[in-house]
C-alpha cells in the first residue's frame, strides 16, 4: 500500500510561527511536517506522509470565519491529501473552532476524510462533533505524542475506510448516527441482565442514551403578583377555527400567536383543536379547559394579578422534535419578553 | 406527565386534572369546574412566587407548600 498524503493544520502557536502576537496571520502552507504536525509524522510512520502543514492565525480564522475557511480548503486541496489531521487543539477555542470547521469542509467540499482532536469542552465539539470525527483529548500538550498516535490510528482507519467502533471505543465525541449491530442476545435477555447488574450495584450502560437536557435556573418573580402581566402558553393543539397558521396536528414546526383582547372567556364556536396526541374532544366543548382564560380573568378583575397578557402563543407538543420546540420555546419567551410579560403559565396536555 | 416536566428540567411544575382536560373535567359541574380550574390556576400563582433551585412539583390542591421531587431525578 502506497504511503498516504496527509496535510495538517495548526494555529500560529503550534505552527511554530508565533504566540497572540501572530495570531493575525493568513493562511499558510509549509512543506512537509513543521511544528506539532511532527507528532502526526512521527505516529504515523511508514503509513503515511505529512506532504504539507498548514498554518492560520487564531483571530484570522475566527474573525473572518468564511474567508479563512475558504482560503485554508484551497491550500488543503492543492495538496491532493488522501487524509487531513486538524488539531490535536485541546482546550484552545478560537482553534478548536476552526479545527471543526476545517474537517467539515473538507469532508463535505472535497469528499476527503478529515480527523480533529480536542478537549470536552473546547466550543469546537459541540459545534462540529456532529459533522465530522473529533477524538477527544486531554487539556493541554503535555501528552501530546500519545494523543497523536490515537488521532493518527483514528485517521487511517478513516482513510482507509474500515469500519469504525462506537464512539466510546475509539474515543470520539459521539456524532448522533444510528447504525445497525447484531447481537447474541435479544431485547428481553440484555434487559434482564442489565436490571440484574442494577440490582446487584454494578455498572449499567443503557442502550439508550438519553438526551442531555441543560439546567436552566429558575428565574424569580419581580414585580409583584398584583402588578404582574402573565400570559398563557399551550402545547395542547388551541387554535382558532380553521387553523389560520397551519399548525401541525403531529410534529410541529409552528406556533401562532391569537389575539384574545376583549375575550372575558373563549367562545367554543370560534375555537378547534389539531392535536392528535390525546382525545380532544372535552377542550373541543370548552377551551377553558386547556387555556384558562376565564378563570385569570376573574383574577385580573379582582386585582390578584395585575393583567392577562392578550396574546396566546400555542403549538401542538406531540411527536414534535427537540430541536423545533428548543426554536419554537426560545421564539416565544423573546416576544414575551419584548412585551413586557413577566411570567408564564404554560398548560400541557 | 409530571415525571416528564421534571425530567426535562421544568422549574415549577403543577400537576393538573388530566392530560383530555388539564384545566377541567366534564363530568362535573359547570361551577365546580371553574372552581376546580381556579384552584389549579392559584397553585400556578403560588409557584411563581417561589424560587426554586430545581425541578419542583407543587401539589395541586394542597397548600403543604412546595413538595421538591429530585429523587426522580436522582434514580434516573
Amino acid at each position: 500500500m502506497n504511503p498516504l498524503r496527509v496535510v495538517c493544520y495548526l494555529n500560529q502557536f503550534f505552527g511554530q510561527v508565533g504566540g497572540e502576537d501572530k495570531a493575525g496571520v493568513a493562511p499558510r502552507v509549509m512543506p512537509g511536517a513543521v511544528g506539532a504536525a511532527r507528532a502526526i509524522q512521527q505516529a504515523l510512520g511508514d503509513a503515511g506522509t505529512v506532504v504539507a502543514t498548514v498554518v492560520c492565525g487564531d483571530n484570522y480564522a475566527a474573525e473572518q470565519a468564511d474567508r479563512a475557511l475558504a482560503e485554508i480548503v484551497a491550500l488543503v486541496a492543492a495538496e491532493r491529501p488522501d487524509l487531513v489531521v486538524a488539531g490535536p487543539a485541546f482546550l484552545a477555542g478560537r482553534y478548536g473552532v476552526a479545527c471543526g470547521a476545517l474537517c467539515a469542509a473538507v469532508e463535505g467540499q472535497l469528499g476527503v476524510p478529515a480527523v480533529s482532536a480536542m478537549h470536552a469542552e473546547n466550543p469546537g465539539v459541540d459545534l462540529y462533533r456532529r459533522r465530522t470525527y473529533i477524538l477527544e483529548t486531554g487539556s493541554d500538550a503535555q501528552r501530546m505524542l500519545d494523543e497523536a498516535r490515537r488521532l493518527v490510528a483514528l485517521g487511517l482507519k478513516l482513510a482507509r475506510r474500515e469500519p469504525l467502533g462506537s464512539p466510546a471505543a475509539e474515543g470520539y465525541f459521539a456524532r448522533g448516527l444510528t447504525h445497525n449491530a447484531v447481537v447474541a442476545d435479544n431485547a428481553a435477555a440484555r434487559a434482564t441482565a442489565m436490571l440484574l447488574d442494577k440490582l446487584a450495584g454494578r455498572a449499567v450502560t443503557s442502550e439508550v442514551p438519553l438526551p442531555d437536557f441543560p439546567t436552566i435556573a429558575a428565574p424569580r418573580l419581580l414585580p409583584a403578583l398584583g402588578r404582574a402581566t402573565i400570559a398563557l402558553v399551550t402545547d395542547g393543539g388551541f387554535v382558532p377555527r380553521g387553523n389560520p397558521d397551519g399548525i401541525e396536528a403531529l410534529a410541529a414546526t409552528r406556533y401562532g400567536a391569537y389575539d384574545i383582547e376583549g375575550q372575558r372567556e373563549l367562545d367554543p364556536a370560534l375555537f378547534d383543536n389539531v392535536h392528535r396526541g390525546y382525545d380532544t374532544t372535552f377542550v373541543k366543548q370548552d377551551p377553558h379547559r386547556l387555556l384558562p382564560v376565564d378563570v385569570v380573568r376573574d383574577l385580573e378583575r379582582d386585582g390578584t394579578i395585575g393583567k392577562l397578557h392578550e396574546t396566546v402563543y400555542s403549538t401542538t407538543g406531540v411527536a414534535t422534535t427537540l430541536a423545533h420546540s428548543a426554536r419554537m420555546g426560545r421564539e416565544i419567551a423573546e416576544k414575551l419578553r419584548a412585551a413586557g410579560v413577566d411570567a408564564v403559565i404554560l398548560t400541557s396536555t | 406527565m409530571t415525571p416528564v416536566a421534571v425530567m426535562i428540567g421544568a422549574n415549577r411544575i403543577v400537576p393538573a386534572a388530566g392530560i383530555i382536560h388539564p384545566l377541567g373535567n366534564a363530568e362535573m359541574s359547570a361551577e365546580d369546574e371553574k372552581a376546580l380550574r381556579r384552584r389549579i390556576v392559584e397553585q400556578a400563582l403560588k409557584a411563581l412566587r417561589t424560587d426554586v433551585a430545581r425541578p419542583t412539583v407543587f401539589g395541586a390542591d394542597s397548600d403543604a407548600g412546595p413538595e421538591p421531587t429530585t429523587a426522580a431525578l436522582e434514580s434516573a
